[in-house]
């Protein structure tokens, strides 16, 4: 077990290419909510890109990335869910979510953890609020019922993809700390496993962004 | 004691980390059941439905259907009878103002005979049309004349019971002499009967029509199976009627049906 986490470890951020090829593929599918999927799925290419070439290539501090990426993330995912949610919940929900956390989050980096340290408060609260929005995502669908069958519908696996991920986020936020005074090995393993389910949430952005429909 | 401490912390967050991702994943396989479950029942909400506007049109189109009888019985009646008799009145007339050769009086007496056929046609096709009383003197009148009719036209004895008149609108009415027409009309064509026995009483808040003849029978199995158009008829009238109607027949065990028409639909 503890090679394949390693191996995760190392080669997790691959998985991306699976949700970035699919997204290419079927780009001028991706209308209205699903287009905003397809910018997440570009920012986490951005985002991964720059810190390789930043910590590989160059050799240097690249943290400060991942305070400007845990923004922008956020607010991406939140347009998602604004349009896909579109009048179902009031119209100032999800703008009030994004403008809040995007305060939070500044300051956070401002006053508590700068952009040396690893924002691991913006991350958690994220995380909640991300989550939040998916459980009222499913409700939605619940309710609606869009679709005959749910496996051909793409919202269901993007939604479940952000879910378990950011969900398993949390703990693993909460784990760092403990996780700092473990062995090396512990850690890695843990992080490993933190890539297996990036590359989970991709693999199933990717197959959600497969079966975009196609304009009538 | 502070390692073992924080190791303990360790175990417990990757415990709970895996419970709750376990939990999650539960809760999704519970979202796909219950959102198939949803699915599946607002699609037998909507076959209903459809069902339902389905019934409603064939409904319809059996009312309109009676409608249009109705107005062409009376157009039959009312027009085309009233000159057929007018002719007569002429003809008549005429014979009395010419001298009266042979050949004129049997071309007078033969073209009489050809009014009064007509006038009886069109009576005859008026009152299968639009049943004659059924609405001016009630449902038993009406049955009472349809008998009649049916054992003029065969062999069968015909034998009618109603301890009162049911009290239906006469829409109703028409429905269940329809049905009776056509009972009486699968007797005579196919079932070979030589008696049949209609009774028509009431019971708590309904009204029973009972039927039975001492026919060929038939498989009726085999019959619903093949859609029988007969048996579709008398089933689609009794549910415009609201009401239940069952069979019994084997092959020469002859045939009864009973028809339940609650009164307070």
């Amino acid at each position: 077990m503890q090679p394949f986490f390693l191996w995760m470890l190392s080669n997790g951020s691959y998985f991306l290419l699976i949700s970035v090829g699919i997204a290419l593929v079927r780009l001028r599918y991706l209308t209205g909510y699903l287009g905003f999927v397809g910018l997440f799925v570009g920012l986490a290419a951005v985002g991964e890109l720059f810190s390789f070439l930043t910590a590989r290539v160059l050799h240097i501090p690249n943290l400060y990335i991942l305070h400007t990426y845990t923004i922008l993330e956020f607010n991406v995912i939140a347009l998602f869910y604004h349009h896909f949610f579109a009048r179902f919940y009031p119209r100032w929900l999800v703008p009030g979510l994004m403008a809040g956390f995007t305060v939070l989050a500044v300051l956070n980096s401002i006053f508590l953890q700068d952009l040396t340290h690893s924002n691991t408060y913006a991350r958690s609260l994220e995380s909640l609020l991300v989550i939040a929005l998916a459980l009222l995502c499913y409700y939605k669908v619940l309710t609606e019922l869009p679709a005959k069958r749910l496996n051909h519908y793409p919202v269901f696996w993007i939604n479940t993809g952000l879910l378990l991920y950011f969900a398993s986020n949390i703990f693993f936020f909460m784990l760092s700390n403990a996780l700092l005074k473990q062995p090396k090995q512990v850690s890695f393993m843990a992080w490993g496993l933190h890539a297996l389910l990036m590359a989970l949430m991709h693999l199933f952005i990717g197959i959600g962004l497969w079966f975009s429909p196609r304009p009538r | 004691m502070v390692q073992s401490a924080s190791a303990i912390d360790l175990y417990m967050l990757v415990f709970g980390g895996a419970l709750a991702l376990a939990l999650l994943v539960a809760g999704v396989v519970g979202f796909l059941f219950l959102y198939q479950k949803r699915v599946s029942e607002q699609e037998l909400v909507v076959r209903e439905m459809q069902l339902g506007l389905q019934q409603q049109v064939v409904y319809r189109t059996l009312d309109a259907v009676e409608d249009e009888r109705k107005r062409v019985a009376r157009d039959l009646h009312d027009e085309i009878g009233a000159a057929l008799s007018a002719m007569r009145l002429l003809v008549t007339q005429l014979a009395q103002h010419t001298p009266p050769t042979p050949e004129a009086a049997n071309l007078t007496t033969r073209f009489k005979d050809v009014i009064d056929n007509t006038i009886d046609s069109i009576r005859r096709i008026s009152n299968d049309l639009l049943p004659q009383g059924l609405e001016e003197l009630g449902l038993t009148y009406a049955l009472e004349g349809l008998c009649e009719a049916a054992m003029a036209l065969s062999d069968v004895d015909i034998e009618l019971r109603v301890d009162t008149e049911p009290a239906l609108s006469n829409r109703r009415g028409l429905l269940v002499y329809r049905l009776v027409q056509e009972l009486l009309n699968n007797a005579l064509k196919h079932a070979a009967a030589s008696e049949i026995k209609l009774s028509l009483h009431h019971e708590a808040q309904q009204v029973r029509l009972h039927y039975a003849d001492n026919g060929q029978g038939f498989d009726f199995e085999q019959a619903y199976q093949r859609r029988s158009f007969g048996l579709k008829n008398i089933e689609t009238r009794a549910q415009m009627l609201e009401g239940t109607v069952a069979f019994d027949t084997q092959p020469a065990q002859g045939l009864r049906v009973t028809l339940s028409i609650p009164l307070t639909a």
